[in-house]
């Protein structure tokens, strides 16, 4: 799986005013101000050269700042060296090693930040380690946004056979197990 | 009396001024060299502006005391009070110009004063229409340079979007069962001379008005863009009713929060003429910020409004449980859209208060904010909570019928009105 978009997390707490400043400092046009949906993020688009344009997406629902590079490439070049100085992103390792954490808090944090970007992390092994951790995770809480967030990990191929594994062991959670493997199935046959 | 009608455009000044004669100034005899210099300068002549005579002034300075005080309203009845105000704010200033005007979706024109205030530190000031309160006129100085950048700053009245309104101010302006309901402040906004003609509601970011409507327009075609285009709901964002504001062309939002509670978002180009916001600010004892353009602050006549920072210092000293779960609901609607302190709501959810925690939910419910139903559940809340909680995980997130609630259900329309070029009435069909 791949992705032309260099995409990065910013930290928890950490404030975009950065991406702001650097926004003004370098006279970025902006390209875009649209508020958030229910289901959807707030968007702050700008245009950083004739080609390259920067992303802000604020994920209300889960509390995750992403921002989005167009016209780099997923590896990044000099727009996307200005924004990793300025801002204060979260490292992929660091993304892993929360989602896989047994505090319930930190493995939500980092498989909602995980979520985000499995567009670009997909192909990685550590990303269905990592679900299969949050889908067993003791605290039900943490494995219902596994179930919940399952559409974001499909291109997984052990994904059905993790879900059936958990039938017989989710007792609250059983109706959205369910749900889940049927929402599989009817993508399986189109 | 000035008649709406008859204050010249932009366009039709410039090509008409050569043909004009000039009125002179002589029956101001004591006028400063600075007004002698604008209006022998011509620059203002070029964009617009109509030099008056002395009776030309007087009817213009009654024109201005009635556009306040109500004397020729129909609306409301004239205000002693507010006709003493008008002659304690307009002493010494002594309108010597009209026009250029904006001109309203009907194509109905207002046109704009000039009023001189002579003396030591005397200069011009500008009255974008006879509506605009005296306390809220701006100074524009006494250079033919500032005379000008206030007239291209105001006429014609910019068409902005969205993204050229940089701003937001965000005030609570009060519950529905103290205010009314949504028609009712929508009536009450129909009469709002500082606002334009023609809302529209959240399923539109930017006005779906034309600038003007077609020659011949009838009632019928207004009123059927107005339900199947403009007042197209968006259930993914808060019930909205915009409107624009005649002289900056800021949108002057109302909102409907959590079915009960009313916002005010007012998204605008930073004014540069602060010293009318502090001269508005200080009559009407309010801290509006000083960028704020002035049709804005007029606009806001008649409502009571308490700010984020305010309510911000409340909810830091408050104490009593009821009372912090009061602030959360409208503070949750004030930081609609503030990524920063929506996500810090998170740090309530260990608040011994189960009423704290019912105004968590209901901002979770109605802002589809899973991490603050999740970080409850975790928090250990109260049982009821739990329960409900957990009834959200299992059925995967919240649904989608907790989104925003249309105030007017049998009103907005599912298909687009669009304006026929011969101004006849016609309905698209999808």
């Amino acid at each position: 799986m791949s992705t032309p978009y260099w995409r990065r997390i910013l930290r928890a707490g950490a404030p975009a005013a950065a991406l702001h400043e650097l926004a003004a400092s370098q006279d970025w046009q902006q390209i875009a101000d649209e508020p958030r949906r229910h289901h959807h993020s707030r968007r702050l688009g700008w245009k950083a050269t004739e080609d390259v344009e920067v992303h802000l997406l604020e994920f209300f629902t889960h509390g995750q700042r992403a921002v989005v590079l167009a016209g780099e490439g997923p590896e990044g070049g000099p727009v996307a060296a200005s924004l990793e100085a300025a801002l204060d992103f979260r490292t992929l390792d660091e993304i892993y090693a929360d989602t896989t954490s047994d505090d319930p808090r930190a493995a939500l944090s980092g498989f909602y930040a995980l979520t985000e970007l499995t567009s670009l992390v997909g192909d990685d092994p550590r990303t269905s380690d990592a679900y299969l951790h949050v889908l067993q995770h003791k605290e039900m809480v943490v494995r219902a946004a596994a179930l919940r967030l399952t559409g974001a990990y499909r291109a997984w191929p052990g994904l059905k056979d993790a879900l059936i594994a958990r039938r017989s062991l989710e007792l609250d959670l059983a109706e959205l197990v369910d749900e889940m493997i049927e929402y599989l199935e009817e993508e399986e046959s189109g | 009396m000035w008649s709406l009608s008859r204050g010249p455009t932009l366009s039709h000044a410039v090509d008409s001024v050569p043909a004009m004669s000039r009125t002179e100034l002589d029956w101001l005899e004591d006028r400063p060299d600075w007004l002698r210099g604008l209006h022998e300068g011509g620059a203002l002549d070029e964009r617009g502006v109509t030099w008056l005579d002395e009776a030309a002034s007087t009817e213009a300075t009654a024109s201005l005391r009635s556009g306040y005080a109500g004397e020729d309203s129909l609306t409301r009845s004239p205000e002693d009070a507010r006709v003493r105000m008008f002659i304690t704010e307009a002493e010494g200033k002594i309108p010597v110009a009209t026009g250029p005007s904006v001109t309203d979706l009907y194509g109905i024109e207002t046109p704009a004063y000039w009023l001189a205030e002579p003396g030591l530190s005397g200069r011009l000031w500008l009255a974008p229409s006879r509506d605009f309160h005296p306390f809220a006129w701006i100074p524009v100085g006494a250079t033919e340079q500032a005379a000008v950048a206030a007239l291209e700053h105001y006429f014609p009245s910019p068409d902005l979007t969205r993204l050229e309104l940089p701003r937001e101010l965000r005030v609570f302006i009060g519950y529905r069962h103290e205010i009314g309901d949504m028609h009712d402040l929508e009536r009450a906004m129909t009469f709002n001379r500082m606002l334009g003609f023609g809302s529209w509601c959240s399923g539109h970011l930017d006005n779906p008005w034309p600038e003007t409507v077609p020659e011949g327009t009838g009632m019928l075609a207004l009123t059927a863009f107005q339900h199947n285009t403009a007042s197209v709901h968006d259930p993914g964002r808060p019930w909205s009713q915009t409107w624009r504001t005649k002289h900056s062309g800021s949108y002057f939002t109302l909102e409907v929060h959590q079915r009960d509670l009313f916002v005010l978002s007012v998204r605008y180009r930073p004014s540069p003429y602060l010293e009318a916001m502090e001269r508005s600010n200080a009559h009407n004892e309010t801290r509006l910020p000083l960028d704020l353009p002035p049709d804005v602050a007029v606009a806001m006549e008649g409502l009571a409004w308490a700010d984020v920072p305010d309510l911000e210092a409340d909810l830091a000293a408050a104490e009593d449980p009821d009372e912090i779960a009061g602030l959360l609901r409208v503070l949750a609607a004030l930081w609609d859209g503030d990524f920063d302190k929506t996500t810090a709501l998170r740090g309530w959810a260990a608040h011994p208060s189960t009423v704290v925690h019912g105004a968590l939910w209901d901002a979770a419910l109605q802002y589809n904010l899973q991490f603050l139903c999740d970080e409850m559940l975790l928090a250990g809340t109260s049982e009821q909570l739990t329960g409900m909680c957990t009834r959200v995980l299992q059925i995967g997130g919240f649904p989608e019928q907790m989104k925003h609630q249309d105030a007017y259900p049998d009103q907005a329309g599912t298909e687009p009105y669009e304006w026929d070029e011969d101004g006849e009435d016609e309905e698209e069909d999808e």
